[in-house]
């Protein structure tokens, strides 16, 4: 077991606003971790950041020892909490774009998952229904093998029916040794296959724990902890 | 991965700019079916039908305003396309990838001067078609002897040279696309280190650019002499030799600077300051 992660004293302000505040965090290889928190408790702000879609106002912040670059997003599978892919493009130009800038991409796995779901690879992404559109984005995610997926909100807005699919999704796909970041409200849903929670509340952690501690010592479902702790 | 970056990044605009340049090719045909149409009713002496006459003049029309679109529609569709992939939802896909920001940066801008200089050649290509379908080819030949031997023996004594005025052109038609480019480009880059309403502060920050930007430029011309021969009625040759000697390098040197400057302002954002809240 290795350390993916690491944020040391990092902290994000948009103005006068602290969005992250002096987090010190590391995120460990072979787990699967749940970023819990209410909204705008600093969740994705946190993943952004870790993506490079935000630069830091001040701390550090590393990937396999490589601050954020180009070498730890080879590492990292990121799928957004929206539509981010060219809606005029058919879904097998975006595989192969995949297949051109990620090494670890594997089409044929995409191919597989996309017929598995009767998705035609030669359908634009803009005659998709919303849900679908989802499903695309979280299989060229999980088709990677990245040493870490960040997967932001990945079963929010989708039926019941659709979150054990892509739970499935996830858990079939994924790497033992990888780790598998999931941020969502939906923590009944995930519970089961979470094996650490990490509780943000206005930037700060409050709480990292393993979900057996959670339920071995305390005696509680992770829900029932995150309704304790952040109650209203 | 630069390789692959270019391959996407023109696979993702020749759509679109293809078509408007083709858009412009058949304008251009049309426009010259029209003005030798009309040249060839005067040739013969007749009097075409009202019906006729209005489609010349609007073929004729639709030409001249499909030549002043045509840049628009290129330029603004570049800008577009360069907010839509750095700054917005799809931004996220961009900066995720694994290659410098600033390489994908510099992707963008070269695929973007491509498609502007070779709109610029185009449209140039479009008004000589025209030119030299409606004299029956004599208006090349009229370019070729009495523009470039004409030129260069007239002027030669004036310190121009053909050959350097045409590089000249091209460095400041090089000069001008990038400036305009990177004009939007850092707007944008600005715009987006806001936490709400970036097109509205891209929108804002490139009025402001464009306002430092004028300022500054008048100041070079007025610091190179050039309102002072223009108002003291000098003659033709004085002045020429003032645009050579002074205006033109002082032009290229602030144009440059502004080039610089810009990109700056692109490289420092891009590098470490993308904002995608």
């Amino acid at each position: 077991m290795s350390t993916l992660v690491e944020c040391k004293n990092l902290t994000k302000k948009y103005g006068s606003r602290t969005a992250i505040d002096n987090i010190d965090l590391a995120i460990e290889s072979g787990h699967i971790i749940g970023l819990l928190g209410p909204n705008g408790s600093g969740k994705t702000t946190l993943i952004k950041m870790m993506n490079g879609l935000l630069t830091p106002t001040s701390g550090s912040l590393y990937m396999k020892q490589n601050p954020i670059g180009p070498t730890s997003k080879k590492h990292i599978s990121y799928l957004p909490d929206h539509t981010y892919l060219n809606m005029n493009q058919r879904v097998r130009d975006i595989v192969s774009y995949f297949a051109d800038f990620y090494e670890d991409f594997e089409p044929k796995r995409a191919y597989d998952m996309l017929e598995k779901l009767s998705i035609n690879p030669d359908d634009r992404l803009r005659t998709m229904s919303k849900g679908t559109k989802e499903k695309v984005q979280l299989i060229l995610v999980m088709s990677r093998r990245a040493d870490l997926y960040i997967l932001d909100e990945p079963i929010a807005g989708v039926d019941p029916a659709a979150r054990d699919f892509i739970l499935n999704i996830i858990l079939s796909n994924y790497d033992p040794e990888a780790s598998i970041l999931i941020s969502t409200h939906l923590i009944a849903d995930i519970e089961n296959i979470l094996d650490e929670v990490i509780f943000i509340q206005n930037g700060q952690i409050r709480l990292t724990a393993s979900v057996d501690d959670i339920r071995g010592n305390q005696g509680k479902s992770v829900d029932t902890l995150f309704r304790e702790v952040f109650r209203c | 991965m630069l390789g692959k970056l270019f391959k996407y990044e023109f696979k993702n605009t020749a759509k679109v700019m293809l078509l408007i340049y083709a858009v412009l090719i058949v304008t251009t045909c049309i426009g010259t079916l029209a003005l030798r149409s009309t040249i060839r009713f005067d040739s013969i002496g007749a009097d075409p039908s009202p019906v006729v006459t209005m489609l010349i003049v609007g073929a004729i029309i639709l030409y001249i305003l499909s030549l002043f679109a045509f840049f628009i529609v290129t330029y603004v569709y570049m800008c577009m396309h360069f907010y839509k992939t750095m700054y917005s939802a799809q931004g996220y896909l961009t900066h995720t990838l694994p290659v410098k920001q600033l390489t994908t940066f510099h992707v963008k801008l070269a695929t973007s001067f491509v498609w502007m200089f070779i709109a610029l050649l185009l449209f140039i290509g479009s008004v000589f078609a025209l030119l030299n379908s409606v004299t029956d080819g004599e208006f090349w030949q009229i370019f070729s002897q009495e523009f470039i031997t004409g030129f260069d023996s007239e002027l030669a004594a004036m310190g121009f040279h053909t050959a350097g005025l045409i590089a000249q052109f091209l460095f400041s038609t090089v000069l001008s696309c990038l400036t305009y480019l990177l004009w939007v480009f850092a707007s944008a880059s600005i715009g987006q280190l806001f936490s709400s309403n970036k097109v509205l502060a891209s929108v804002v920050a490139g009025i402001i650019l464009y306002f430092i930007n004028q300022t500054l430029s008048l100041i070079v011309l007025l610091a190179s002499g050039y309102f002072n021969t223009i108002f003291s009625g000098s003659d033709a040759n004085s002045e020429v030799a003032l645009m050579n000697n002074s205006l033109l390098s002082a032009n290229n040197i602030y144009a440059i600077l502004v080039v610089i400057v810009l990109y700056s302002i692109c490289n420092v954002i891009v590098r470490k300051h993308i904002n995608l809240e």
